[in-house]
């Protein structure tokens, strides 16, 4: 169904590409949301990865990669936004916590703040590799395939940025007990 | 050398909260209504169409005539080098930082290589490079051979390559392995201990490195962890302690014999070491639990069978990462953490003279182990072989600093690689 779709959508079909971006959108949409924590410029990335994929289909050389070429596309216009000075120095000056679902299904509190915080210290090229590996789980190689680097470099990077996570929540667990031990 | 705590389940399952259920109202009309407007581009206009999804290039055969080129400007560079090596060199002293350290060469990671920094030089040379990924450069004690892990996504291998680079990488472990938990060589150099999962439980492997056949210790008790003791004919591991919140301290001979029960540690183990004379045992407990609710890692020493365990400082509230042996026994160097500063504080365990405290670095951001790069949230300070200094590395905003172990006085080192040295580490 989904490789149908993207063969007649290679074709020409538009319904097709409506019906694959019916599908996908969601998904981007949490994806570029996470890269770029905020949600006008993750809407703008969403937009502009599946307007490119519509222009560019007849590049697409395999409809089973279609998944994985998207997510690349998302990921560059991703980069792009967060690029933006102008918008970004516009969302520095409307920093705000990206609101939360459920309460607590299965992280506690204090670590969810802890990673909030580790998360939004990292670059947007990080953060696209914790969100392609950790959110969507995709195995190495595809990660690698995605940000269009070696897997050993995308291997080491991973390495670095979740020491830069674990950093976060242990810095800023030990932070108060540190500072409870001056006062 | 990793330290699997489900860390990695906790992003996912953070990420999945974070994440929105759906995208915005509204959003996907603008999209379909875009795309309706928008003319496709044809194939023939993309460059992406040429260009392999894949991300490792792939050289067809080189034509003979530009082989014949590159030979030759090979050869010129050759010739250019020889000449310029000819010149008397204005660099023949060590560095600073190698002077500081005793002598050596030094090894560091970057982007999945290894490099090596001569002292004689200030710029990291390529040592080990590969398509795949090479982590913890770990020296043998008598400075002779390096090992690494070498990751390649799915599998992993412990190689061992001569310092001086006389002799191509080879793997040790036989076959890969899925999951590398800690690998340490031996006192010795002639093996390495290998920790990881077999089957439902762990395996505790030791490796020769002559290439014979590796042999398992019978423990069957899912060690997470081990380090040598300084004769090589024990292992100090841990294994989680069941139903209870903590872990449990063995010494493992390695002719096989049965493990014996050294320690009950609440909370785990965050670092351990042995005195260079392996009677005593220096560590530190994990915290109870992250977030500010436990309590916080505390530095103990102990004698080798367990006994007379005693805590090294009597804070209650202060972080306390670990305890590090000096070359020589006579002192412990204790890390804490003091108003997000980062104190070393050098005991003398004999009680004759003060303690030397330094308050060494201010913490701005993550942190790693500088011995070998594994806890990240901690700086592990590594003993210059002449007991004189110790050596700190920041990984954030990186830095190197190079604490008196006589003064506390704290010095930058100048380092140009963006990641924790290793040294060679020869006696002086």
């Amino acid at each position: 169904m989904h490789r149908d779709l993207v063969e007649r959508a290679m074709a020409g079909d538009r319904e097709a590409f409506t019906e694959l971006t019916r599908h996908s959108i969601g998904r981007l949409y949490a994806i570029a949301r996470l890269i770029l924590r905020d949600t006008e410029r993750a809407e703008d990335a969403t937009q502009e990865a599946l307007v490119a994929a519509w222009k560019q289909l007849s590049a697409l050389r395999d409809p089973d990669r279609f998944d994985a070429w998207l997510r690349r596309l998302l990921v560059r216009a991703c980069y792009r936004e967060a690029a933006r000075d102008q918008h970004q120095r516009r969302i520095v000056a409307q920093i705000r916590p990206i609101e939360m679902g459920m309460p607590d299904p299965g992280v506690a509190l204090a670590d969810r703040d802890q990673l909030e915080r580790g998360f939004s210290r990292l670059s947007p090229e990080q953060r696209a590799l914790v969100v392609l590996h950790y959110y969507l789980e995709l195995p190495m190689h595809e990660t690698a395939e995605i940000l269009g680097l070696p897997i050993g470099t995308v291997k080491s990077r991973l390495f670095r940025t979740t020491q830069q996570l674990r950093a976060a929540l242990e810095a800023d667990a030990r932070l108060p007990l540190a500072e409870r031990g001056q006062a | 050398m990793s330290n699997p705590d489900g860390f990695d389940r906790l992003i996912t399952t953070w990420l999945d909260e974070l994440a929105p259920m759906r995208e915005p109202d509204g959003l996907l009309e603008t999209v379909t209504g875009q795309i309706q407007r928008t003319r496709r581009l044809p194939g023939w206009a993309l460059l992406e169409r040429w260009l392999p999804m894949q991300t490792r290039a792939k050289f067809g055969a080189i034509p003979r005539t530009a082989m014949i080129l590159v030979t030759l400007g090979i050869l010129a560079m050759l010739l250019t080098a020889v000449a310029i090596g000819a010149q008397p060199s204005s660099k023949s002293d060590l560095a600073p930082l190698f002077g500081t350290a005793g002598n050596g060469r030094v090894f560091s990671t970057q982007d999945g290589d290894i490099y090596v920094t001569d002292p004689g030089s200030s710029a990291p040379q390529p040592f080990v490079t590969s398509s795949q990924t090479e982590l913890y450069p770990t020296m043998t004690n008598d400075g002779s051979h390096l090992l690494f892990q070498r990751d390649d996504g799915n599998t992993s291998q412990i190689m061992i390559a001569a310092a001086d680079g006389s002799d191509e990488p080879r793997a040790l472990t036989p076959a890969a392995i899925a999951s590398l938990d800690d690998w340490w060589p031996s006192p010795d150099g002639s093996y390495v201990v290998v920790v990881g999962p077999s089957g439902a439980t762990q395996d505790l492997r030791l490796v020769p490195v002559d290439g014979s056949l590796s042999r398992s210790l019978p423990t069957d008790m899912s060690m997470t962890g081990a380090i040598w003791e300084p004769d090589g004919r024990h292992l100090l591991a841990t294994r989680d302690a069941v139903g209870r919140n903590g872990a449990e301290l063995y010494r493992v001979p390695t002719d096989g014999g049965d493990p014996i029960l050294v320690r009950y540690l609440s909370g785990g183990v965050k670092w351990l070491g042995v005195s260079p004379d392996g009677k005593r045992i220096a560590y530190a407990t994990s915290p109870d639990a992250l977030g500010g609710n436990g309590r916080p890692p505390q530095a103990w020493v102990a004698n080798i069978d367990g006994s007379d365990a005693h805590r090294l400082t009597d804070s209650v509230n202060q972080w306390e990462d670990g305890a590090f042996w000096s070359p020589d026994g006579t002192r412990l160097a204790v890390t804490t953490w003091v108003g997000g500063s980062l104190r070393v504080t050098i005991l003398p365990l004999d009680g004759g003279a003060a303690p030397v405290v330094s308050d060494a670095m201010r913490v701005s951001g993550p942190m790693v182990n500088s011995n070998d790069g594994n806890t990240a949230t901690t700086i592990y300070p590594t003993w210059a072989p002449n007991g004189r200094s110790l050596l700190l590395w920041r990984a954030s905003d990186p830095q190197l600093l190079s604490v008196d172990a006589t003064t506390g006085a704290v010095t930058e080192v100048p380092w140009s690689s963006a990641d924790w040295p290793v040294w060679q580490r020869r006696a002086p």
